[in-house]
Parts: structure tokens; C-alpha cells; sequence
């Protein structure tokens, strides 16, 4: 029995239908992908949205130092454009809000022992991403997932990606309200909505606790929802200062508010209206100007908003706008032990540990701890002994953060001397949360097809550099290092103190890995601010140009300044006269190390660099729908050919209604699912001469006349399926020039 | 049957020159020194008894491996080939004795060779310990005995000590 049947069958208690079906209607994607029957942009953004990622070198080849090389992948099927079958690839495991119990966390630990290399990696969205996963093993890996409450579900592609926030949410001293449920209510109404299937980028959402004048999760995404009260008839009315089109990438933008208060009535609407506007509206072409922030630049923000209005206006009424959102407790996580005051330890470095790792709750007699992760990656013991704390000493879950360490919630004092011997155990913790070496790196040329240069080995470098000095000064304990591989920011260098973003330079015709230096950017869990971009330093007098930085600022500083003044202090052409001597490229044969990356032995080479995957190609939601279709006929087949003639004669039918939606929304776009409205709805535009008399006899007749479940009824609802499908997808571009004529 | 892996441990008090281990394997990729489609190499030397440098073919991974507190090389058999357990077997010792060997010659680290500990990466499909032990004993031909309980939570495995050191080059 393949191993996602079987699995299907171990775990069927523990599966919802809806995604076990999802799942395995991606199961028949791959067969007919296998077949030939899906196109490779249709296959590459179902499974995108799957959060089945493409990695480095599957586009087939590999510079190994001296020459580029062809991997001979042993089939010749593709699962994108470019894009081999049989490459490994990568899974990103969609984690709302970063928290995940201990029960998920020992499952994602299996899977990377399983699938992967055994490393769990922390994304800065709050995700976790497994390496090198093996296609066939996804649909297994899926449903292990699922029946542990876990979807991988738009993680990837042009879809809403994770909602983040604050991990503190709940038990920060100082927050406005706990938006832990608000978020978790978000991503349900906004997971697979039909609004939010035709973007043509990323959209991301973050939810803030605290209504600072700058709040940085909020201000640099796509829409940031910052927890807000206001005064109602003299009562206090919960809500929230809805941000949008703010954004990090090459471009970076701050985001507009959109409104300054929102009441949680009216929060999924307006979100719902904002991705409808996107939809409508955002550039599908042009994929460098397609994120949302894009087009609330080009409209402005008073535009943006009106239109948002206007899809209100027209949009169905969905009874989840409110339902999701109403009676809303508190979330009340329940600690494992009583609170209680801080208890001393004789080990080595506790009292240090207490210092940096640890913060009190505003619940008294429970504290934060935070676990810092090198470059974001867990083996899968340390996530099972995490587990362990999570469940004995903690609050049942722990939260990934955006600088990629885990906190866990609600240890009381009394068991701070344990977690932190267990900590310590794991080799975890090494570097201080927060210190300068508790660096923030994308994956890079690693594994991302689109890194240039090595983040994470940069990183790697930088944190060996700085733990061989004597001490740092306390102001620079306190910067930050980010850094991504390319320009697109996954590393968030913007926000830094001290950022880097890879690229090329050539030097005598060999290509030299570099990095940008950008500087002067802010970070704090809740201010950010963007850095400026200063000049490209060969990646491997980064260590260097770094002392030289430290140095200059420790020197001049004036009184408490921090990094961040100092650079608006002193100016972009004063920082880049800092940073300009180590700008040059050393010859070849006077130091042939410049001429490859960290971590890396081969010769540089900007060859392996491929197609992004991280946007997708815009699929439009009609070769979604006929999608759909087909995979159902295709079921139906297959369930024929086995003898279950009962279900291969519902797949048909069902075929025949999943096309003729498609159809209807080419013209009509919020139509409602429910047979009699698909039926009505078809007969009403397409009966009359548009799609031929025949096969719309072949829809209707299966739509109104059942059928015995017979081989031979069964046959012919799926040779009629069949016809019927075709015509749909000869028709749709009438359908469109029908409705453009009125 | 598919998904099998072995690691052998190398004698205590080794120490890793982690560049020159990364040279030596991409020179692998270079040279085809390996079976298989051979796709990368990646670097976790930064994690504290983690998985090391890592050679990522299509079928396998071959590691300098530092998880559970033991340093060893490990290959990791994820897809294709192999009818059966020996057969299987064969395919993982045949690559561990390539690259123990090449390690030996030209970075002068050196296998325990007494003592190996096998898993297997399917927890939907595990080997039995006993049936496992005795296809070792067949393979390798010497007698395994299974040291100790493994904990719960691991890949269903057995960790062995075996009577007479093995000898890899015989094995390819």
C-alpha cells in the first residue's frame, strides 16, 4: 500500500474530510501531472499553495566549483516550469501565531527525521521549514500534519501566508489585549477564501497587542492590525488600527493606515474587502510591482480605502464575519505549575541567563523564557526536549518568534533553575536573546534559489568572529545583525542596526560573492524603522568592516546614543566613508579566498542561481476551478476502473458542477456553492448558446435526473464529464468577452 | 524496505576540520567519487549535536554526523533501489566504505569499526529490531549484539556492537 494510503487509513480518526481531501486531490494532481494533464504553472502554484517549495538546483544543474553540471534526476517528469520532478524540495509548515504544542512540535520533529535532514528551521514569519523533501513524501507528510491540526495550506505561492504576532500576546505587561484569538480567527476566514485565490503576489498579515506610534510587526506588512480601544457610548468597544501596504523587499514601504479604528464586527469585512481590492486590482503581469504595497501607492490611501468600501458594499453577507469574531474569551492558557518568585541556582551562567532570557509575565509569579536557536534550526531532540518543558514546566505550547527562537510562556520561578539546566543541556541558549550575535539570517544560497550570496554562512562567520573578542560594549551587546541573501529581504536586513543583502560584484571576469551593507535601521518588538543601503563589501571583509563600525560608533558615540541615531547622526556619506575602505576586491592570487562564499569550497559562481518560486506565476482562478474538475473526473475514473461505480458516478457529477462554477465565475464571482444556485445560475447565462445544447444536456441531465449506480451509468456520467469539462475550457474566453459586451 | 540508515561511529577523539570536510565532499560531487545522483552539500556545523556537514544525493544522505552525542559517519537510505533488507544494506555499506575510506586517506579520520547503529526512517513501516540484527549478522558477517534499550521517542532502531571489527572495503 503506498505510505499516504496508508497513512490515511492509521490516522482517519484524527482527519478532518475537507483536508484529507484536499490532500489527496493534490494526490491526483501529481498523477495527472505525471500523465501530462496539468500544465506546469498550474501544477507549480497548486503546490506552492501547498507550501511545497522549490529549492536550489532543481532546475537540474550545479556549478561544482569548476564547471556547471547537469543532476541526472532519474524521472523525467517536472513539477514546474524548469523544475524537476525528482529535486529535493522544500516544505514550509504554516504555524498561525508561531504556537505549537507539544504534541505538534514532537510530530514536525518525526517528519524532519523522516522526510528531511533532521532540521527544523524557524522561519521570520513564525513557520517552520523542512530541507530536501522528496515529492512522493508530501502527501504523507501532509496528513501526518493534518491530523495533529496542522495545515501546510497556502504557506507558499500568491496567497494570504502565515498570520504573525507579537509572541508575548497575553502575558505582556502593557498590551492594549490579548489579539491571540482575533488572529487565530483571521487565518480560519481567510484559509482557501475564494476572494484570496487570485493575487498576484504574497499577502501578509501581522497582529500587534500594543498601539505604539510605531509599530513595527503592524507597519511592515501587506496589513498590520494594531489592538486598539476606543470610547462607545461611554462604554469601551475593542478594535483594531488597521494598517496596509507596508512591505520590507527591495523597495521597502511603510505602511497607511487605512483606519484608525476598527470594531471586531467589522475586522474580517474590511480584510475581506482589502484582498478583493488586491484581487481586482493588483498587477498580475509585472511580479517586481505586484505586492499590495504597490498599488496603495499608486492609488493612494484614500482611493484604496473608497474602493475597499465599494467592495463592501457588493460583497455577499458571510455569517462568519461576525460568528469567528464574537464571544471571543480571553485565551486562557493553562501553566502547568502555581507561580511563584524567582528560585536561585548555583549553575554556571544562570544568573546571567535570568538576566537576558528571562521576563517576567504581567501575571505575577510567571515568566518568558526565551530560547535562542543557531540561525533558527532545532535537531529533532531539542524540539522533543522542548516538548517536554512545554509540557511539564511551561503552558502546553511554545511560540516560534520572528528572530527565529522559541519562547515559552508561563514557567513559574520556582522551575526557572530546571529549564534552564535542560536548556543548557540541549547546547541551546549559547548567545543571549537579543545580543548582537543573535543574528537573524534567511536561508540563502543554502538552499533559496534566488540567494546570491551566503546569509547564513555570513552569519555563521560574524557570530565566530565576535565570540573570540575579550568583551563588547554594552551598547553594542544590544545591536542587531540581520541579513538576507538577495535583495528580497527574507532576512529582514532593514530593520537592523547593521544589515546585509547579498549580491555579485566581478572582478578580472570572476564572479565575487558581496553583501550590501545597510545601516541604521531599528528593530524592537515593536518599532521598526528601515536602514540605508550604503555600499557593496566583498562577503569576506564583512568581519572586518564590522569591527571598523563598532569601533567608529563606541568612539563617537554621544551620550546614550544608539546605532541607529548615530547613523541619522552622522549622515549616509559620513557611514559610507566608514565602510569605504573595505570596498575593494584583493587580486585573485594575492588572496584567492575572496573568491568564494562562506561555508562554501567551491569558486564562487552567480550560475546557480534560479526562477524564484516565492511569488508563483499568477494561475487565474478559472484554471483553479477547471483544476478541480478535472481531478474529480480523474477520481471518478479511477474509481470506475476499481469497480466503485457508486462514487465514480458522484465524481462525475461533481466534476460537472466544479466546471460549470468555473465556468459561471468568470462572469459572477461570489456565486454561492449549492447546487440549485450552480444549476440556475449556468442555465441563466451559458443555457442559451454560449456553451452547445448538447453538452449542457450532458450537465443538466446529471444535475436533474439521477442515475442508478450501475457500471454502465457510471461510464457514461464520466465520458459525458469529460465532454463536458472540454467545453468549459474551450468557452471561457467567450464568457469573458460576453460579459465585457454587456 | 526503502528507508534505512546506518551510522558508524568514529573512534573518540576525533576531531573535524570542518572546511576540509566540506572540500572533501564537494570534491565528491566533482569526481563522482559516490553512486547515485549526487545534488549538494550543506553545512549545520553552527547546531551543537546536530547533523553536521551533509552530502544530499537524490536516493541518500551521507553525513558527518554529530546527533545523540556520538560523531559518526551516517548514510541515510531514502528512495529508490533495493528489493530487500540485504539488499539494501548492501547499497548503504557500499557508500559508507567510499567515504570512510576517503575520509581515512585524505583527512586522516578513522571508524570505530566494532560498533554501528542501524535505523530505520519509517516509523509507518519499522524494521524489527531482531530481523534487522540478523540481516547485519548476514551482511556483515560477524556476529551483532544489541546494546541496550533505545528510547521511545527515536527512529525505531538497534545500536550494535559487533564481535569481529568490520571490514569495510569488503563490503562495496
Amino acid at each position: 500500500m503506498p505510505d499516504a494510503k496508508a497513512w490515511r487509513a492509521k490516522l482517519s480518526d484524527q482527519l478532518v474530510d475537507q483536508i484529507s481531501e484536499n490532500i489527496a486531490g493534490f494526490e491526483s494532481q501529481m498523477e495527472l501531472k505525471k500523465q501530462g494533464k496539468v500544465s506546469d504553472p498550474l501544477f507549480a502554484e497548486s503546490r506552492l499553495r501547498l507550501g511545497l517549495y522549490g529549492q536550489r538546483y532543481d532546475n537540474g544543474h550545479r556549478f561544482d566549483g569548476e564547471k556547471t553540471r547537469d543532476i541526472a534526476f532519474p524521472n523525467p517528469f517536472t513539477k514546474g516550469p524548469e523544475t524537476h520532478w525528482d529535486a529535493p524540495g522544500m516544505v514550509r509548515i504554516k504555524i498561525p501565531k508561531g504556537e505549537v504544542n507539544p504534541e505538534q512540535l514532537e510530530l514536525i520533529a518525526d517528519l524532519s527525521e523522516e522526510y528531511s535532514d533532521g532540521v527544523n528551521h524557524i522561519t521570520t514569519r513564525q513557520d517552520i521549514q523542512l530541507h530536501y523533501l522528496a515529492l512522493q513524501d508530501a502527501p504523507s507528510l501532509m496528513l501526518r500534519l493534518a491530523a495533529v491540526g496542522i495545515t501546510t495550506q497556502e504557506a507558499c505561492g500568491n496567497s494570504v501566508r502565515n498570520v504573525t504576532t507579537n509572541p508575548e500576546a497575553g502575558v505582556e505587561a502593557g498590551e492594549v489585549f490579548n489579539v491571540d484569538p482575533y488572529a487565530t480567527a483571521t487565518f480560519r476566514f481567510l484559509l482557501g477564501h475564494p476572494d484570496t485565490m487570485e493575487f498576484g503576489r504574497k499577502f501578509k498579515i501581522s497582529f500587534s497587542g500594543r498601539d505604539d506610534n510605531a509599530a513595527g510587526l503592524t507597519n511592515m506588512n501587506d496589513a498590520g492590525l494594531a489592538a486598539r480601544i476606543r470610547d462607545v457610548d461611554g462604554e469601551p468597544v475593542r478594535g483594531f488600527r488597521i494598517l496596509v501596504g507596508g512591505g520590507l523587499g527591495a523597495v521597502p514601504h511603510e505602511a497607511k493606515e487605512l483606519y484608525d479604528f476598527v470594531p471586531m464586527d467589522r475586522v474580517l469585512p474590511v480584510l475581506q474587502g482589502v484582498c478583493r481590492v488586491f484581487s481586482r486590482l493588483g498587477e498580475k503581469k509585472n511580479r517586481a510591482l505586484a505586492r499590495i504595497k504597490f498599488l496603495v501607492a499608486k492609488l493612494g490611501i484614500d482611493e484604496f480605502r473608497r474602493l475597499v468600501e465599494e467592495e463592501m458594499e457588493i460583497m455577499p453577507h458571510d455569517d462568519r464575519w461576525t460568528a469567528l469574531m464574537a464571544n471571543l474569551e480571553e485565551t486562557m492558557e493553562e501553566p502547568r505549575q502555581e507561580g511563584a518568585p524567582i528560585s536561585g541556582s548555583d549553575a554556571e551562567g544562570y544568573d546571567e541567563w535570568l538576566k537576558h532570557s528571562v521576563a517576567p509575565q504581567k501575571q505575577e509569579g510567571y515568566h518568558l523564557v526565551t530560547v535562542q536557536t543557531p540561525l533558527g534550526d532545532l535537531t529533532a531532540a531539542q524540539m522533543r526536549a522542548l516538548a517536554d518543558l512545554a509540557s511539564k514546566q511551561a503552558s502546553a505550547s511554545v511560540r516560534f518568534t520572528v528572530d527565529q527562537n522559541v519562547m515559552l510562556r508561563w514557567v513559574s520561578g520556582a522551575d526557572l533553575p530546571a529549564v534552564y539546566d535542560v536548556i543548557h543541556g540541549l547546547g541551546l541558549g549559547q548567545v543571549n536573546p537579543g545580543h548582537i550575535m543573535d543574528m537573524t539570517a534567511c536561508p540563502g544560497t543554502d538552499t533559496c534559489k534566488l540567494g546570491t550570496s551566503s546569509s547564513r554562512g555570513l552569519a555563521f562567520a560574524l557570530q565566530q568572529h565576535l565570540a573570540a573578542k575579550a568583551s563588547l560594549a554594552p551598547e553594542v551587546e544590544r545591536m542587531k545583525i540581520k541579513m538576507s541573501g538577495c535583495f528580497n529581504s527574507c532576512g529582514q536586513h532593514h530593520l537592523a542596526d547593521i544589515g546585509f543583502y547579498g549580491v555579485a560584484r566581478k572582478k578580472e571576469g570572476r564572479d565575487v560573492p558581496h553583501f550590501q551593507v545597510v545601516l541604521g535601521g531599528r528593530w524592537s518588538q515593536h518599532e521598526g524603522s528601515y536602514g540605508l543601503p550604503i555600499a557593496a563589501v566583498p562577503s569576506k571583509s564583512i568581519p572586518v568592516l564590522l569591527d571598523s563600525l563598532i569601533d567608529t560608533f563606541v568612539q563617537q558615540r554621544e551620550g546614550d546614543e544608539t546605532f541607529h541615531s548615530f547613523i541619522s547622526r552622522i549622515g549616509k556619506k559620513e557611514a559610507r566613508n566608514i565602510v569605504k575602505p573595505f570596498m575593494a576586491t584583493p587580486e585573485f592570487d594575492d588572496a584567492p579566498e575572496y573568491y568564494k562564499d562562506w561555508g562554501d569550497a567551491r569558486w564562487y559562481s552567480t550560475g546557480d542561481k534560479g526562477v524564484g518560486e516565492c511569488a508563483g506565476e499568477v494561475v487565474s482562478l478559472f484554471e483553479f476551478d477547471t483544476g478541480v474538475a478535472e481531478r474529480e473526473y480523474f477520481d471518478g475514473q479511477v474509481a470506475h476502473e476499481e469497480g466503485r461505480d457508486e462514487e465514480a458516478l458522484k465524481l462525475g457529477r461533481q466534476s460537472m458542477f466544479s466546471a460549470a462554477k468555473a465556468l459561471i465565475k468568470v462572469q459572477f464571482k461570489d456565486v454561492a456553492s449549492d447546487e440549485a444556485t450552480v444549476l440556475s445560475e449556468f442555465r441563466s447565462r451559458f443555457g442559451d448558446g454560449l456553451v452547445s445544447p448538447n453538452f449542457a444536456r450532458y450537465f443538466y441531465d446529471a444535475a436533474e435526473a439521477p442515475r442508478d449506480s450501475s457500471e454502465e451509468a457510471a461510464r457514461q456520467t464520466l465520458q459525458e464529464a469529460h465532454l463536458f469539462i472540454e467545453e468549459v475550457l474551450r468557452k471561457r474566453d467567450e464568457a469573458n468577452a460576453a460579459l465585457q459586451a454587456g | 524496505m526503502e528507508k534505512l540508515c546506518v551510522k558508524i561511529p568514529f573512534v573518540e577523539g576525533s576531531s573535524f576540520d570542518a572546511p576540509a570536510i566540506l572540500e572533501e565532499m564537494n570534491a565528491w560531487i566533482q569526481k563522482d567519487v559516490l553512486p547515485g545522483t549526487l545534488v549538494d552539500v550543506a553545512d549545520y556545523t553552527h547546531m551543537v549535536d546536530g547533523p553536521g556537514i551533509v552530502l544530499v544525493a537524490y536516493e541518500y544522505m551521507v553525513s558527518v554526523d554529530h546527533q545523540d552525542g556520538v560523531s559518526g559517519l551516517r548514510v541515510a537510505w531514502r528512495l529508490g533501489g533495493g528489493e530487500s533488507l540485504l539488499s539494501r544494506l548492501s547499497e548503504v555499506f557500499k557508500v559508507l566504505s567510499i567515504a570512510a575510506s576517503r575520509f581515512e586517506e585524505k583527512l586522516g579520520l578513522s571508524l570505530n569499526l566494532s560498533a554501528l547503529e542501524a535505523s530505520c526512517l519509517d516509523r509507518l513501516h519499522p524494521f524489527d529490531g531482531e530481523a534487522l540484527r540478523s540481516a547485519l549478522e548476514e551482511k556483515l558477517g560477524t556476529s551483532a549484539t544489541v546494546k541496550g534499550e533505545r528510547e521511545a521517542r527515536r527512529l525505531p532502531g538497534i545500536e550494535v556492537a559487533l564481535a569481529q571489527p568490520l571490514e569495510l572495503s569488503a563490503l562495496c
